[in-house]
C-alpha cells in the first residue's frame, strides 16, 4: 500500500503526460549542450528555440488530440501551405492584414472540418482520408500559387510571425495560449474527457452515449485550424507564402506527439509530453546548428536521440508498472 | 489411449506409459508460495491431481487460481515449493519445458490465429513437413480429421478460424493440445461464453479426453458444472487451499462456504416490489408469425430476454439503446414516442446499457473509475463544457459507497480491478444517469461468486428505486431467480412470453432451440 | 460592332506583316557577317569544318569570311584582328594554340559572340564551344569493343603521342573501362606516337612477344592501319582492329573487311552547328555555353549506308518533367512547348510529381502514344530503364537537367553545378575583397546539385586566404528550415561579412533571419533567380543570384529533339547551359 500523498503524485504525473522520461531527456540534451557550447545556455538562444520550436509544436498540439482519439492527421503539412498562399494571396488582393489572417485560419479548419466529416461520416480509415487532402491540399496550394512564391511583406499582417509582446516573439505567446487551451480542454472539460474515452475504447464510449463522430470530427477540424494557423505565422516569418512550404511537417508533428508520451492507439498520454516532444525535436537541431555539426551526421544524430528517447520512455513505463 | 496414439501419429515414451500406471498421483505441488509486490498470491500451496480425473479447481477473483495455473504452464516460476509431474522433480519449468512434458492450459483469451485454417491452427509450431519448411498438407488435414473426429466435432480442417464461433474456437484449442500428446489439459473458466448447448457439446469433450486417459483441471466460476462434470474439486481461497473434496461428498452450499468463508443465505434476492406503470413498450416487434409482438417493462420490474446465443436477444437490446438501427418496432417510454438514433439519444430517453462484454463494450480500462462512472452523465456537470470536477468526485464516491465498489482511489485505473468490480463500476455509469430503463445484458459473467451476490443486490436496489429492467443471461438459473418475466427470443423473433411461476428452465430450453411449433 | 471586327481584322493583317517583314527586311538591309579563323585547312578534318561553316552560312542567308592560319599562331592573330576590323558579327575561331585567348578577349569585348570550334581558348568570355569529348570517345569505343568480344579478350592497346591532351583523354577514358571488364585481358599497352610506320613496327613486336591476341585498340585510324599492315604480314587475319578518325583509307579497309570499327567524327556538322549557334548568339539568344559533338561508329555494316532520308511531315514531341510544381520545372516545360509551337510541332507535357513510378508510367504513356522525340528531365537515375525502352524503340532521348545513365540517351542539355558552385564562390570572394567570414547554406545532403555546387564552391573559398567559413550548415534547401538555421547560426556566431546559400528558397530564408535580428550588414547571395530573391536584389537586400536560362534550355531541347527527327544535324550529345549573374546593377539595365 502506497501512502495516500504519494499516489495522488503519481496519478498527476500521468494525467499530464504520461511520463517523466522525455522531461529527462529534454533536461540531458539541454546539460550536454550548455556543456558542449557556451551559446547554448543564453536568454536569446532560449527564446530563439523555443520560437522555432512554436511551429512544430502548435501543429502537434492538434495532431495530439487526433492521435489520442486513435486517429493520425497526415495532411497538416500541406494545410500549412494552403493557409500561407491563401492569407498571402488574400493581402496581395488588397484585403486587410486581419482578413488575410482570418483567411489563413479559415482555409485550415475548413479543411480540417472537411477531414473530419469524411472520416466519420463516410466511415474511412483517417490514414487514408487526410493522405487525400495532403495531395488535394497541396495540389490547391500549387494551382492558386502557379509554383511561384507570394510576397506578403506587410507588417501588420506579418506581427502574428515575428511580433513582439514584452520581451516574447508573438510565435512563443501563442504557443503558450494553445498549450493552456488544449490542456484545459483535455482536463476540464467533457469534450477532453470524451477524446480520452474514443481513444481508450470507441465502442464503450458509444455505448455511454458519447457522440463519438462529432466528437473525432472535432478534433480534425481542430488539427486543421492550428495548422492554418500556423500556416500563417510562418508565412509572417518568412514574408513570404510558398506552395512547398510544410512538406514533411506531418511526420515532425506525429515525432513530438509520440516523443512525449502519446500512444499511437489513441486513449493514452497528453499536451504536456507533446510540447516536451516539440522541444526536444527543435532544441536538437539548434544544437547541431550551434555545434556546426557536418551536414551528413545531422540526420543520424537526430534519428539517434528520438530512439533513445523512445526507449528509455518504454524502459520507465514498464519499470513504473511492474 | 490407443486412439489417441494413432490420430497424432506420435507415440508417448515408454516411461510416461510407464510412469502413469506405476503412480495414480500425476501432479502434486508441495508447500508451493508466490509473491508479487504487495501481496502473497499463493500461500504454501499443496495440491494434488490424480492421473484420469476432472479436477475442478474453484475461488472468488484473485484467490490465485490464475497464479497457480500460470505456476503449471511455466509462465511464473514459484517463489518456493517443489513441482512434482508424473514422479519427477521439475526444475526451472519454462512454458516450452512444460508444454514438451505433457502439460497444456487453454486461456480464455483463446490463442488461435484467426485466417489459418483449422488444422494450420492445430499443428501451429509443430507441422508434418514434406522437406524442412513445407507443410504437408494431405497429413496435416488427414490428422486434423482424426484428431476432431476422436473428440466427436464434425468440422472441417480447412476452415478459417476467424469463421468459427467461439465454442468452435474452444474445441480447437482442444484439437490442438490433443495435437501435442497432452497429458494433463487445464481449462479456464472455457463456459464464460458458451450458451447452454454448447456447454454441454464441450462436458462431452471433456469426458471423451477423461476417457482417452488425459487429466483435466477445470476452473469455473458456475458451481453446477462442478457437480455435472468434475470427480473432484478443490477451493482456494486467498492463496491458499481451503481443501480438496471428492463430487459426491459435498453440496453446492458446502462449496459455496468454503469460497466465501460465510454463509451466503440468500442467492437471489428477490424483489418485493409490485410493478407499477409501463416504461419501456417496443412494439411492432416480429412475433412468431407477423410483426405484432410486444416488448413491455414496468416500473420496478425485471423481464429477462432468454435465447441461445446468436438468438437475437443481444442484437434486440442493442437496438432499443440505439447502438444499431433498428429495423423493426416503434419505441415508447413513459407511453411516449420516442425516436432513438444513437445511444446518446437513447440516454437522453432515459434508457441505460450494460453491454455484454465488460472489456471491450463497456470500460475504458486504461482509464480511471471516476473517468468511467462519469462518462455518461459528463455533460450534466458541465456548463459550456467546463466540468465541475469537484462534483462529478463527490457523485463519484457517493456511487461507489452505495454499491460498494472496492477500490483504493476513484482515480485507480480500471484495468486494475477485479471483474466483479469493473461490473460494479458499469453499473455505477448507469445509476449515475438516472435511467428510467436498465438493459443488463449477461451482468454476471465471468465475475465470482461473492460479487455475483452483489450484483443481485444492486440490481435488487434499482428495482426498488422503480426502474425497469431488461436482463440477459445465459445462466437459466439467475435469470429464473431474477426476473418477473421471461420473453423467449428464437431467430430474431419473440416467440413466448411466461411470468415467473409459470417458467421452468425446461420450457425455456424447449422454446429457445426452437421446439415450439408443436 | 461591325467597325471593332473590322479594326480587329486589320491589326491582325499588320502584326502579321510585321512578323514576315521582320526577317526579311533585316536580311535584305544588311546580311549577317561570319567571320572563321581555322588553324589549319591542310588537314582534311579541319578542312571539313570549313565547309560545313560556308554552307550552313549559305542555307541560312549568311555572309562568311573565311581565314586560315596555317597552324601559326601569328597569322591567326592577325586574321582575327583583321576580322575584327571587317565588322564581323559573330567569330567561329578554331584556334591554333591556348595562346589566341588575348585576340579572342578582345573580340568578345568588342561585343563580338565568340563560338570555339573543336579546339577552344582558356577564357570565360567565350559564348560557346562546341567540340569533341575525347574522354567519352576512348570510353565509348572501348565498351564497343568489349561488346564485339562478348566480354572476353585478350587486347593490345596503342596509344597516340604520350602527354597529347587527345591521347591522354582516350586513355582516361578507355582504360577504366577495360580494366572493370572481367574477362578482358590488355596484354600490351605501348604508344605507337600516332604514326602508321610506328605502328608496324611496335606491332610486329608485339606479336613476336604475345602471339595469342584477340584484338589491337588504337587509338587512331593511322596506328590502326599499322598495326593491320604488321597483322597481315604474319598472316593473321582473326585480329580484330579499331581505329578513331574515319580516314578515308580506314573506310577503304573497313569495306575490305580488314578494319573492325572506326570512329567518325561529324565535324562538318560541327562547322554547321557553329554557325547556328552564331546566328542565335548575335539575336541576343541564350546559346550553351559548351556542347559535344557525338560520334559515330563506322563498320562494313553501315560504311556506304545511305545517309538516313530526310524526315518529314509533323513531329509528336513528347515531354516528361519531373515536376510541374517547382517554378524551375515548370519553365523548362515552357521553354519545350513554346519552342515546338513555333517550329509548327505538337508536345504533349506531362509531369511525374517528383515520383518515379509516375514518370516510369508517364514515358511508357508517350511511347505508346507514338511520339517522335522524347524530352525527359528525370526524377531519378531509376527512369534510366524506361529511357532505354524509348531509346530501343527507335525514338530519340533528350534529357533535360537531370539525366539518366545511358549510353542511348542521344543528347543531354543541363546545367554543370560545379562550374555554378564556382563561379558563384568566385563572384562572392571578389564582392568581399578577398576577405571575410563567411556561412554557407547547403541544400539536401546527397543531392547532386548540392554535392556538385560544393565541390564547386567549397575549393574557392578554401583557397582564398582571407575568407573562413564560420559555419557551413544544410538548410535542405527549404526557406523555412534556412530561417532557423540561420537564426541557430547568429546566436553562435553573430560575427558573419555574408551568407552563402545553395539556392534562393534558403537565401530568402536566411535574409528573413537577418532581418529580424536588424542584420542589414550581411551581403547574401543566393542562385536561381526565383521571382522573390529578384525581387530582393532590386530592393537591395539579397546581393546577387544566378539567373540558370532553363526556359532556353527546353527551347534547345526541343530543337535537339526535332533535329535527331529529321537527321537535320548531328545533336550534339552533351550541352552545358551558362548561367548569369543577377545583382541590382545588372537588374538595373
Amino acid at each position: 500500500m502506497l501512502p495516500a500523498r504519494l499516489r495522488t503524485e503519481t496519478r498527476d504525473w500521468r494525467r499530464i503526460g504520461g511520463s517523466v522520461a522525455p522531461i529527462v531527456v529534454l533536461i540531458l540534451i539541454c546539460l550536454l549542450l550548455s556543456l558542449l557550447t557556451p551559446r547554448f545556455l543564453t536568454s536569446e538562444n532560449l527564446i530563439n528555440v523555443v520560437r522555432q520550436s512554436s511551429l512544430n509544436a502548435i501543429v502537434a498540439a492538434g495532431m495530439t488530440l487526433v492521435i489520442l482519439t486513435g486517429g493520425i492527421d497526415l495532411s497538416v503539412g500541406s494545410l500549412l501551405a494552403v493557409s500561407s498562399v491563401f492569407s498571402a494571396g488574400t493581402l496581395a488582393a488588397g484585403s486587410s492584414p486581419l482578413a488575410a489572417i482570418l483567411a489563413g485560419i479559415g482555409i485550415g479548419l475548413a479543411f480540417g472540418v472537411a477531414n473530419g466529416l469524411i472520416i466519420t461520416v463516410g466511415d474511412v480509415a483517417p490514414f487514408i482520408v487526410t493522405l487525400g487532402t495532403l495531395t488535394i491540399a497541396r495540389g490547391i496550394a500549387l494551382v492558386y500559387t502557379n509554383g511561384a512564391p507570394i510576397m506578403a511583406m506587410d507588417n501588420d499582417f506579418r506581427f502574428l510571425g515575428r511580433g513582439g509582446i514584452g520581451f516574447l516573439p508573438v510565435p512563443i505567446v501563442i504557443l503558450i495560449v494553445v498549450y493552456l487551451a488544449v490542456y484545459f480542454v483535455l482536463n476540464r472539460t467533457t469534450f477532453g474527457s470524451y477524446v480520452y474515452a474514443i481513444g481508450g475504447n470507441q465502442e464503450a464510449a458509444r455505448l455511454s452515449g458519447v457522440r463519438v463522430r462529432l466528437i473525432k470530427a472535432a478534433t480534425y477540424a481542430i488539427s486543421g485550424l492550428l495548422a492554418g494557423l500556423t500556416g500563417v505565422i510562418l508565412t509572417g516569418r518568412l514574408g513570404s507564402a510558398q506552395p512547398n512550404l510544410g512538406s514533411g511537417d506531418e511526420l515532425d508533428a506525429i515525432a513530438a506527439v509520440v516523443l512525449g508520451g502519446t500512444s499511437l492507439a489513441g486513449g493514452r498520454g497528453g499536451i504536456v509530453g507533446t510540447l516536451v516532444g516539440a522541444l526536444i525535436i527543435g532544441i536538437l537541431s539548434n544544437g547541431l546548428n550551434l555545434l556546426n555539426v557536418n551536414a551528413y551526421y545531422q540526420p543520424v544524430a537526430k534519428g539517434v536521440v528520438i530512439l533513445i528517447a523512445i526507449l528509455v520512455d518504454r524502459r520507465v513505463r514498464a519499470s513504473s508498472a511492474a | 489411449m490407443n486412439d489417441l496414439m494413432h490420430a497424432t501419429g506420435q507415440a508417448h515414451p515408454p516411461d510416461a506409459t510407464a510412469g502413469s500406471a506405476a503412480s495414480p498421483c500425476l501432479l502434486r505441488m508441495n508447500q508451493v508460495s508466490k509473491r508479487f509486490p504487495g501481496v502473497l498470491a499463493l500461500d504454501r500451496v499443496d495440491f494434488e491431481v490424480q492421473t484420469g480425473e476432472i479436477h475442478a479447481l474453484i475461488g472468488e477473483n484473485g484467490a490465485g487460481k490464475s497464479t497457480l495455473i500460470k505456476i503449471l504452464s511455466g509462465a511464473y516460476q514459484a517463489d518456493s515449493g517443489e513441482l512434482i509431474f508424473d514422479g519427477q522433480h521439475i526444475q526451472q519449468p519454462t512454458p516450452a519445458r512444460m508444454q514438451h512434458i505433457g502439460v497444456s492450459v487453454i486461456y480464455q483469451e483463446l490463442n488461435l490465429v484467426p485466417y489459418l485454417s483449422v488444422a494450420r491452427n492445430i499443428f501451429l509450431g509443430h507441422e508434418p513437413q514434406i522437406v524442412q519448411g513445407v507443410i504437408d498438407f494431405r497429413t496435416m488435414h488427414q490428422r486434423s480429421r482424426e484428431l476432431l473426429n476422436l473428440l466427436g466435432i464434425d468440422l472441417p480442417p480447412t476452415r478459417l478460424v476467424a469463421d468459427l464461433g467461439i465454442a468452435a474456437r474452444q474445441l480447437v484449442e482442444v484439437a490442438k493440445a490433443l495435437s501435442r500428446r497432452v497429458r494433463l489439459l487445464i481449462m479456464d473458466e472455457p463456459t464464460a461464453p458458451l450458451s447452454e448447448q454448447e456447454t454441454a457439446t464441450l462436458f462431452d469433450v471433456v469426458r471423451r479426453l477423461r476417457q482417452q486417459g488425459v487429466t483435466v483441471i477445470y476452473i469455473s466460476h458456475r458451481l453446477e458444472e462442478v457437480f455435472r462434470l468434475a470427480d473432484r474439486v478443490t477451493v482456494l481461497r486467498d492463496g491458499r487451499v481451503i481443501g480438496t473434496r471428492p463430487v459426491e461428498a459435498v453440496t453446492r452450499d458446502d462449496l459455496v462456504r468454503m469460497m466465501v468463508g460465510r454463509e451466503i443465505t440468500e442467492q437471489y434476492p428477490k424483489s418485493q416490489v409490485q410493478p407499477g406503470e409501463v416504461v419501456l413498450r417496443v412494439s411492432g416487434l416480429p412475433g412468431r408469425t407477423d410483426h405484432d409482438a410486444e416488448l413491455v417493462v414496468r416500473a420496478g420490474e425485471i423481464v429477462a430476454l432468454a435465447g441461445l446465443m446468436g438468438s437475437g436477444r443481444t442484437e434486440l437490446a442493442r437496438q432499443i439503446f440505439g447502438a444499431d438501427p433498428m429495423p423493426h418496432g416503434r419505441i415508447e417510454i413513459r407511453g411516449r414516442p420516442v425516436r432513438i438514433h444513437s445511444t446518446w439519444q437513447a440516454i437522453e430517453a432515459g434508457i441505460g446499457m450494460v453491454p455484454e462484454d465488460r472489456k471491450t463494450q463497456g470500460l475504458i480500462l486504461e482509464r480511471s473509475v471516476a473517468d468511467n462512472i462519469s462518462l455518461p452523465v459528463l455533460s450534466r456537470y458541465a456548463r459550456a463544457m467546463i466540468v465541475r470536477q469537484a462534483d462529478v468526485r463527490n457523485m463519484v464516491r457517493e456511487l461507489v459507497r452505495a454499491i460498494d465498489i472496492r477500490i483504493q482511489h476513484i482515480a485507480q485505473v480500471v484495468r486494475t480491478l477485479s471483474g466483479g468490480n469493473q461490473q460494479k463500476v458499469i453499473l455505477a455509469k448507469w445509476l449515475a444517469s438516472h435511467c428510467d430503463v436498465l438493459i443488463l445484458d449477461e451482468p454476471t459473467r465471468g465475475v465470482d461468486v461473492g460479487a455475483r451476490t452483489e450484483i443481485y443486490r444492486v440490481i435488487g436496489q434499482l428495482v426498488e428505486q422503480g426502474k425497469a429492467i431488461l436482463l440477459i443471461s445465459s445462466d437459466l438459473p439467475e435469470l429464473l431467480g431474477l426476473c418477473d418475466r421471461v420473453v423467449v427470443v428464437y431467430g430474431g423473433r419473440l416467440v413466448a412470453q411466461f411470468e415467473r411461476h409459470a417458467a421452468t428452465a425446461e420450457t425455456i430450453i424447449r422454446y429457445a432451440s426452437g421446439a415450439f411449433a408443436d | 460592332m461591325l467597325h471593332s471586327r473590322h479594326l480587329g481584322l486589320f491589326m491582325a493583317i499588320v502584326l502579321l506583316l510585321i512578323g514576315l517583314a521582320g526577317p526579311a527586311a533585316s536580311a535584305a538591309q544588311e546580311p549577317v557577317l561570319l567571320g572563321l579563323s581555322v588553324s589549319t585547312q591542310s588537314n582534311p578534318f579541319y578542312r571539313n569544318l570549313a565547309e560545313g561553316v560556308v554552307a550552313e552560312a549559305q542555307a541560312l542567308g549568311a555572309q562568311v569570311t573565311v581565314l586560315s592560319a596555317d597552324d601559326q599562331l601569328e597569322k591567326q592573330i592577325s586574321d582575327v584582328e583583321d576580322l575584327i576590323a571587317a565588322g564581323v558579327d559573330a567569330l567561329l575561331i578554331n584556334a591554333t594554340q591556348d595562346g589566341a585567348v588575348g585576340v579572342v578577349e578582345q573580340a568578345a569585348q568588342a561585343g563580338i559572340p565568340v563560338i570555339t570550334l573543336q579546339r577552344g581558348v582558356p577564357s570565360s568570355l567565350v559564348t560557346s564551344h562546341i567540340g569533341t569529348n575525347n574522354v567519352l570517345i576512348g570510353q565509348l569505343a572501348a565498351q564497343w569493343l568489349i561488346d564485339r568480344l562478348g566480354g572476353t579478350g585478350r587486347i593490345v592497346v596503342l596509344e597516340g603521342i604520350p602527354g597529347a591532351a587527345s591521347s591522354e583523354d582516350r586513355k582516361t577514358g578507355s582504360t577504366p573501362v577495360f580494366e572493370a571488364a572481367e574477362g578482358i585481358e590488355i596484354v600490351a599497352q605501348q604508344t605507337a606516337e600516332y604514326d602508321r610506320a610506328t605502328a608496324l613496327s611496335v606491332m610486329e613486336n608485339i606479336l613476336q612477344a604475345t602471339p595469342d591476341i584477340d584484338a589491337v585498340f588504337c587509338y587512331n585510324d593511322e596506328m590502326a592501319m599499322g598495326a593491320l599492315a604488321a597483322l597481315e604480314a604474319a598472316g593473321r587475319d582473326d585480329v580484330i582492329v579499331t581505329g578513331i578518325d574515319a580516314l578515308p583509307d580506314a573506310l577503304e579497309a573497313i569495306r575490305a573487311g580488314k578494319l573492325t570499327m572506326t570512329i567518325r567524327i561529324p565535324v562538318y556538322d560541327m562547322g554547321r552547328l557553329g554557325v547556328r549557334y552564331a546566328l542565335e548568339a548575335i539575336q541576343g539568344n541564350m546559346v550553351p555555353l559548351r556542347s559535344v559533338i557525338p560520334i559515330e561508329f563506322i563498320t562494313a555494316e553501315n560504311v556506304d549506308a545511305p545517309a538516313p532520308a530526310p524526315f518529314e511531315g509533323p513531329i509528336k514531341i513528347g515531354v516528361s518533367v519531373s515536376t510541374q510544381s517547382n517554378p524551375f520545372y515548370q519553365l523548362l516545360a515552357q521553354g519545350t512547348a513554346d519552342e515546338a509551337a513555333a517550329m509548327g510541332y505538337e508536345a504533349t507535357i506531362l509531369s511525374a510529381d517528383d515520383q518515379l513510378e509516375k514518370q516510369i508510367s508517364d514515358v511508357e504513356d508517350l511511347i505508346a502514344a507514338g511520339v517522335d522525340a522524347l524530352l525527359i528531365n528525370a526524377t531519378q537515375d531509376g527512369a534510366v530503364g524506361v529511357v532505354e525502352q524509348a531509346a530501343q524503340a527507335g525514338i530519340p532521348v533528350i534529357t533535360m537537367q537531370r539525366g539518366v545513365p545511358s549510353s542511348l540517351v542521344t543528347s543531354h542539355i543541363g546545367t554543370d553545378n560545379v562550374l555554378i558552385g564556382r563561379l558563384a564562390a568566385e563572384w562572392l570572394v571578389n564582392r568581399l575583397g578577398g576577405t571575410g567570414r563567411i556561412v554557407v547554406l547547403e541544400g539536401i545532403p546527397g543531392a547532386a546539385s548540392s554535392e556538385n555546387r560544393k565541390i564547386g564552391s567549397t575549393p574557392v573559398f578554401e583557397a582564398a586566404e582571407g575568407i573562413e567559413i564560420v559555419a557551413q550548415q544544410t538548410a535542405e534547401y527549404d526557406r523555412a528550415t534556412a530561417l532557423s538555421v540561420m537564426e541557430n547560426i547568429l546566436q553562435a556566431t553573430p560575427d558573419i561579412d555574408a551568407v552563402f546559400c545553395y539556392n534562393d528558397e534558403m537565401a530568402m530564408g536566411a535574409l528573413a533571419a537577418l532581418e529580424a535580428a536588424g542584420r542589414d550588414d550581411v551581403i547574401v547571395t543566393g542562385i536561381d533567380a526565383l521571382p522573390d530573391a529578384l525581387e530582393a536584389v532590386r530592393a537591395g537586400k539579397l546581393a546577387m543570384t544566378i539567373r540558370i536560362p532553363v526556359y532556353d534550355m527546353g527551347r534547345w531541347a526541343t530543337r535537339f529533339g526535332v533535329w535527331a527527327v529529321t537527321h537535320d544535324i548531328a545533336v550534339p550529345v552533351q550541352n552545358t547551359i551558362p548561367v548569369q549573374f543577377i545583382t541590382q546593377e545588372t537588374l538595373a539595365q
